[in-house]
């Protein structure tokens, strides 16, 4: 089988993500923040471990990582824990529906909601950004890499701009991180980046978290134990316990923290070098298959993401064909990212993505584009 | 004589002791003793004669405290301006 849906999670992981995992499941370790014995300092201090490795990476101090159990739930944290009914919010196509689905949840409850369009080049441009960015508006809620096409935003200079104008930033992360280095940035803007654990980071499902870097205040979305405060009809304000309510997944962050420390060992360079380059040998083979179109990711510095369709065919046709004819993994469909694929007018037939690990290799895409070469002359 | 640093948060407190290992200072965590008033059930206790240093790491660190607390064998008196 090879391995294309990458964007979806890593199937292919450093070996000793897995031998963390299973250490943190046959050491001993009990539940953090629920004791003084050593079980559950241990446990403690794994997740801090985990918490300085995030850090790292992104570029924060430990104490403004909080963990969550993906993506998705960071986001649903930091839209509704962040912004209130007063925010006015941009956002743009690339948005996932993890993004999409708790900001029409704020619209609904009375938040205004500006979603920019492409631009005729089907990007995401810093000054299509600036020109939708009205007097009152209050945050903007951003993936920098489309999950459809891998097209990225100029995110340094977005940054700066946000800073510029006084805007929540909140950022998907999930795409990004991992495939590329995290911009070095000395001033950050309020800002709140979700990130994922399981796929370009390389760690297990389970685990993700917020980043919160200028102490933007967050009201709390699960509420529950916390280890402190245990007299307290309310939930702890305090970042990051205010994000972190129940028994965390201490396997899954001695995971990703194994992961991080495979990732900062290769290089986020060197990781990204790799995968423009099988993104790159793909897509210039793409060029020579009849009745293939691509859609976006026309800049040189696109995410690993190629998103394809073959004639007419629906994707679901070409992506089953793909696998059950020459055992090659790809997604099909929408990829919860609706406003993209309106923009791309491929709601209908959808499309075929293929997403690239750092595991992937030149022979794996060669092989897709002599299948898709041979499912287009049949 | 002892000094116990009290936290809001039991991910500060922890995070708390590695930056004092790191820094080779002798410190551990132990259960909040019932005379303290602190929301997290974990303090940091280490000798007083290193807690200018660690209090002093915590800050350039940015690991926020709740407060400081002198003494020994249950009779602890906060610091003042912890």
């Amino acid at each position: 089988m090879i391995y294309f849906d990458q964007s979806a999670t890593s199937v292919h992981k450093p070996p000793e993500v897995a031998e963390a995992v299973a250490l943190g499941l046959r050491g001993g370790y009990g539940n953090p923040s629920r004791g003084a014995h050593d079980p559950a300092l241990h446990a403690l201090q794994e997740v801090a471990k985990a918490r300085r490795a995030v850090a790292a990476y992104f570029g924060a101090s430990p104490l403004e990582v909080a963990f969550t159990f993906n993506a998705t739930m960071a986001l649903n944290m930091a839209i509704k824990g962040a912004l209130t009914t007063g925010d006015c919010v941009l956002t743009t196509p690339y948005s996932h529906n993890a993004m999409l689905r708790p900001l029409y949840e704020m619209q609904d409850r009375g938040m205004r909601l500006d979603i920019m369009p492409l631009d005729q080049q089907g990007g995401c441009t810093l000054a299509g950004i600036m020109q939708h960015i009205r007097p009152d508006t209050t945050a903007l809620a951003l993936n920098p890499m489309s999950n459809v096409t891998g097209d990225t935003v100029l995110l340094a200079e977005i940054i700066a701009l946000c800073r510029q104008r006084d805007l929540l930033l909140i950022l998907d992360m999930a795409q990004w991180a991992g495939t590329r280095p995290m911009p070095h940035i000395d001033n950050w803007p309020r800002t709140l980046i979700a990130f994922t654990g399981h796929k370009s980071l390389y760690g297990p499902q389970g685990i993700g978290g917020l980043i919160n870097l200028g102490q933007v205040p967050l009201s709390p979305i699960i509420t529950g134990g916390s280890g402190t405060h245990s007299f307290d009809r309310q939930h702890p304000g305090v970042f990051p316990d205010v994000c972190e309510a129940g028994t965390p997944n201490v396997p899954g962050l001695m995971g990703l923290r194994a992961g991080l420390q495979w990732l900062t060992e290769t290089g986020p360079d060197a990781v990204q070098q790799r995968l423009a380059m099988l993104r790159g040998r793909f897509v210039a083979g793409l060029a020579q298959i009849p009745q293939v179109k691509v859609y976006g990711g026309e800049q040189a510095d696109a995410g690993p993401v190629v998103s394809i369709n073959l004639g007419d065919m629906p994707s679901s046709s070409l992506s089953d064909a793909l696998y059950q004819k020459h055992g090659i993994a790809t997604r099909s469909g929408a990829h919860c990212a609706p406003l993209m694929h309106r923009a791309l007018g491929t709601v209908q037939q959808g499309t075929v993505r293929f997403s690239f690990s750092y595991f992937n290799c030149i022979e794996e895409v060669d092989c897709a584009l002599e299948a898709l070469d041979a499912l287009s002359t049949q | 004589m002892q000094t116990l640093i009290s936290f809001h948060s039991t991910h500060a407190a922890m995070e708390a002791e590695l930056v004092g290992e790191e820094a080779g200072i002798p410190c551990r965590l132990v259960p909040l003793p019932p005379a303290i008033d602190a929301g997290c059930g974990l303090v940091l206790l280490c000798d007083s004669d290193v807690s200018g240093s660690i209090i002093g790491l915590l800050a350039a660190r940015h690991v926020p405290l709740d407060g400081v607390y002198d003494g020994r064998s249950g009779a602890w008196h906060r610091r003042t301006g912890s």
